[in-house]
């Protein structure tokens, strides 16, 4: 589990919210987002799962041992801990499990009563492999399997909530309600009205976007906290108010502003709260949607750099390295010169082309907006020309553009934005690169995912009641 | 009895669940050892990114008579200990670059970083990730720091202590590795870190709660269900997380030995905590007081002898969260503005002193920790030349102490493409392991760099 996923289930299991995780070394990335797939365990993560799950059994039955364990009769223990056990394990205890379990139990109780008994279990339980991994091993022989009912669930919990099954699916699961792609979706469905959901959209957004990175670039801590604020308002928006479509998503003006973040714009409203962030509608003139606001344009600060991201993260497509016999340097400002001639330099410099041939034309429609996100009308004393040439392999998106509002305009309804974004958020689902052998499960997400006019939440139904999500590979 | 170091840390009870005295059996044996004959040498790994503005920091002088550049101010009161190195190369990165046929990489942080304490080549991932950010090379072989802790830490609670502070977690984590793929991400969390070095370890006259064996008893039994958990785990897995599930059961055990017994040291200071607030990004003070409570985890472990070999890292591979307003990765190519770069660096200079200062201030025979111990500051890279592109030649080493007078201090000492790897075998030799002639990769290696060893 990543320690987002470890805080979340000790707090819907145990009532925890704590998050005593955040204390754990850093997970993994699997490209921008976090995914736990080394192969080494090392020490301080082994000492941190046992001081962590000490703490955490204390504290369970200390302040909610009731909740827990409403029998509390020496007779109750077993099933006390199989249902416990349920929902950390995201699947039955087997005999054997609860047996030993038992045994840890009695030592407890027969020296310090039910509670301590409980407690100990409870240390056991948190120190498990079967809690801390993700433990599939699929049904049937043969290369490629059928997840368990059991699996089933806890795939779609992860992805959805970044949490463990809650008693509805491993109900599904029990009565073996998980196994055509028209269950799952039904229970995606149901998933996705509940705020864990949005609250993983939030996390995918900030991480997709390395927002993570704003507390470098930006001085005042408190606009970078701003900034995030916004960002997840805005993501709650357009996912959840707005349609959810990637029409929303590149192109709604909607915004909500705390003072720090008003200010950013340009938005006078002297009777607003000062902190509690209030909705507005953007200049049509200067913002749309994600790509000019504040958090995006503060993360990415030059030309290059936004250019880059549209087509690394929009596009899915690989922008060449630079060759590792140039000396990369950074732009010394010329202040006879546009911000943009500049750049141009660098289309020309055989040293520099390589690279910037490719970024700069997607990235110019970003010149309205200086390093840190705001909206000029001049570059210093020269006139701004935000024209840009976008060659996504597309005929009805390509060609040239004005801006950064034209150019989200038209990557809403790409058809190359939609490949790209279905299989980052697959990628995210389940925690793995895309294979060949996920060419149909792909191409069935992407036809969905067009059907339902680009719509996030029907693209993430889509991926839980794909084939790939369904099933694992014995030996990849 | 020996009186020299016995009355330092005389071990006066050891007391724990049935059996379990074990990990501190060999501390004993150490302390009479070294009450016979030499002292007990250690040795911390300082790492700090993007090399250190060369114009503000090279010496002029001669070998014995030296002035230090600005950046290095802070380290004045300590000149005589130290040891800056100039013409040192991380070779291995070159053999690399000149291998690429067959072992591709670049000059870009990820392919690089791995280099600087394993001295051996970088693993290319192949994945198609852009290796100027990619987070998926991996060092192809154990890094000094852990290479180490093997040798030295057989019979202490910990090999090697890999503590952090100033953003370990982001971009390019992993610098320390105890083999092939297998980094170790820094313990930012300098609280975590105490309790775990310190758990169950009872100071000079505490009182032992009477619960306490009762206590260790059932955190045995608990270990014990979850390693059967993992023996069991390890049956049925699929073959590619074997090592992962073995991983996880090696370390477990090697942790129950520790957690399961509270032996009581004399004269060690176990403070209550040590506490520290949790760093806010841009806020130097308060990375800074991270730093100091990490600094104090290695100076009490190394005290009580909990630990011999220690690595304090702090940022990352190309930056930290050390920013004082300025972007500190672009300033280290471009050179601009200086002040900025003078600023940032002088504080790692800072931090270093420290370090050195707080090792000076615990007693040890008729000297001080210090006198026993060697200091290796490493930084990512060097920062020089035209454009100030990332180079790999001339990295600016930094040693401070004497090891137990086996290094010649006070020196600025230049080679001629010297190799880091040579660097780490002096090291070696320092600490007493003189039959180490070979480190990192193959046929670079030539012996301890000149006129360091005593």
């Amino acid at each position: 589990m990543t320690r987002t996923e470890y805080d979340n289930v000790v707090r819907d299991v145990l009532g925890d919210d704590s998050a005593p995780a955040q204390s754990f070394v850093g997970d993994d990335k699997l490209g921008l987002f976090d995914a736990n797939i080394a192969s080494s365990v090392q020490d301080t993560m082994v000492s941190a799962y046992m001081t962590s799950a000490e703490a955490l059994a204390a504290t369970a039955v200390k302040a909610r041992l009731t909740a827990l364990a409403p029998c509390q009769e020496l007779g109750c223990s077993r099933a006390v801990l199989e249902s416990l056990g349920k929902r950390l394990y995201r699947r039955p205890l087997t005999d054997i499990e609860a047996a030993g379990l038992s045994r840890l139990f009695d030592l407890g109780s027969s020296a310090s009563g039910f509670a301590h008994g409980l407690e100990l279990v409870l240390q056991a339980m948190l120190q498990s492999p079967y809690f801390l991994y993700h433990v599939e091993a699929g049904t049937g022989a043969g290369p490629v399997q059928q997840l368990g009912a059991y699996e089933q669930a806890a795939r779609l919990s992860f992805f959805l909530w970044e949490s463990s099954p809650d008693e509805a699916l491993l109900n599904a699961a029990d009565s073996k309600q998980l196994g055509t792609p028209e269950t799952i979706a039904a229970q995606a469905r149901r998933m996705l009205a509940d705020p864990r959901s949005a609250e993983m959209t939030r996390r995918f957004y900030r991480q997709w976007l390395r927002v993570a990175q704003l507390d470098h670039l930006v001085t005042d801590p408190a606009m970078a906290d701003s900034m995030v604020n916004e960002l997840d308002a805005f993501i709650d928006q357009v996912t959840w108010k707005e349609g959810g479509t990637l029409d929303a998503l590149f192109n709604s003006r909607s915004a909500f502003l705390d003072d720090n973040a008003r200010r950013f714009y340009g938005i006078s409203d002297p009777g607003a709260p000062a902190t509690a962030a209030q909705p507005y509608q953007l200049d049509a003139a200067q913002r749309s949607g994600l790509l000019t606001r504040a958090p995006f344009l503060a993360a990415n600060l030059t030309v290059p750099a936004r250019g880059k991201f549209v087509l690394n993260q929009l596009l899915c497509q690989v922008v060449p390295d630079p060759d590792p016999a140039l000396m990369v340097q950074a732009l010394t400002p010329d202040p006879n010169a546009s911000e943009r001639s500049q750049w141009q330099a660098h289309e020309v410099s055989p040293a520099c082309k390589g690279c910037h041939a490719a970024l700069d034309p997607v990235g110019f429609g970003f010149l309205h907006y200086d390093r840190a996100g705001k909206y000029r009308s001049l570059d210093r004393t020269f006139a701004i020309d935000a024209t840009g040439i976008l060659n996504a392999g597309q005929p009805d998106i390509d060609g040239a553009y004005d801006g950064a509002i034209d150019l989200s305009r038209r990557l809403a309804k790409s058809e190359a934005v939609r490949g790209c974004m279905s299989d980052i958020w697959f990628t995210v689902a389940l925690d793995r690169m895309t294979r060949e052998q996920d060419a149909c499960s792909k191409e069935q997400i992407r036809e969905a995912f067009a059907k339902a006019n680009g719509s996030i939440p029907e693209l993430l139904v889509a991926i839980a009641g794909s084939p790939a999500f369904s099933h694992r590979r014995a030996a990849p | 009895m020996k009186h020299r170091l016995l009355n330092r840390r005389q071990l006066l009870a050891t007391f724990g669940a049935a059996g379990a005295l074990s990990p501190f059996v060999p501390l004993l044996q150490h302390e009479a050892d070294a009450a016979d004959a030499e002292p007990t040498r250690r040795v911390i790994f300082f790492f700090t990114p993007l090399g250190l503005y060369e114009p503000k920091f090279w010496p002029t002088g001669t070998e014995t008579n030296f002035q230090m550049g600005q950046i290095l101010d802070p380290l004045a009161p300590h000149q005589k200990d130290l040891m800056i190195l100039k013409g040192v190369d991380l070779s291995s990165y070159f053999a690399q670059v000149a291998d690429n046929a067959k072992f591709h990489i670049t000059n870009d942080h990820p392919p690089v970083i791995g280099h600087i304490l394993t001295a051996d080549y970088t693993i290319d991932p192949k994945d198609g990730s852009n290796p100027a950010t990619s987070n998926a090379w991996e060092a192809s072989n154990v890094s000094i720091d852990q290479f180490l802790g093997k040798k030295l830490g057989q019979g202490t609670r910990y090999q090697d202590l890999v503590l952090g502070a100033g953003d370990n977690g982001f971009y390019l984590p992993k610098i320390s590795y105890t083999g092939a793929k297998q980094g170790v991400k820094a313990d930012g969390d300098a609280n975590g870190a105490f309790a775990r070095i310190f758990i169950g370890v009872q100071g000079t006259g505490s009182q032992v709660d009477p619960q306490l064996a009762q206590r260790l008893a059932e955190r045995k039994s608990v270990l014990d269900y979850v390693q059967g958990d993992l023996n069991g785990l390890l049956a049925t897995v699929a073959t590619e997380d074997k090592q992962k599930i073995r991983d996880h059961l090696e370390r477990l055990r090697a942790m129950e030995q520790r957690v399961t017994s509270a032996p009581q040291v004399a004269a060690c200071v176990v403070p209550k905590t040590n506490d520290n607030p949790k760093p806010g990004a841009h806020d130097p003070t308060s990375v800074q007081q991270l730093i100091s409570a990490q600094i104090e985890n290695l100076a009490l472990s190394f005290s009580c002898d909990l630990a011999r070999v220690g690595f304090l890292q702090i940022g990352h591979g190309a930056g930290s969260d050390i920013a004082f307003g300025f972007d500190e990765h672009d300033m280290s190519h471009s050179g601009n503005p200086v002040e900025g770069l003078v600023k940032i660096h002088t504080f790692y200079a800072q931090q270093f002193a420290h370090l050195i200062e707080r090792l000076k201030a615990v007693p040890e025979g008729p000297g001080t920790l210090f006198d026993n111990t060697v200091l290796v500051w490493v930084p990512e890279m060097a920062n020089n030349g035209p454009g100030r592109a990332h180079n790999r030649n001339n990295v600016p080493f930094l040693l401070a102490g004497s090891c137990g007078g086996r290094l010649n201090t006070g020196r600025f000492l230049s080679y001629d493409k010297a190799s880091h790897t040579d660097l780490y075998i002096t090291v070696c030799h320092a600490l007493g392991l003189t039959d180490v002639n070979d480190f990192g990769h193959p046929g670079i290696a030539k012996g301890p760099l000149a006129g360091l060893l005593t």
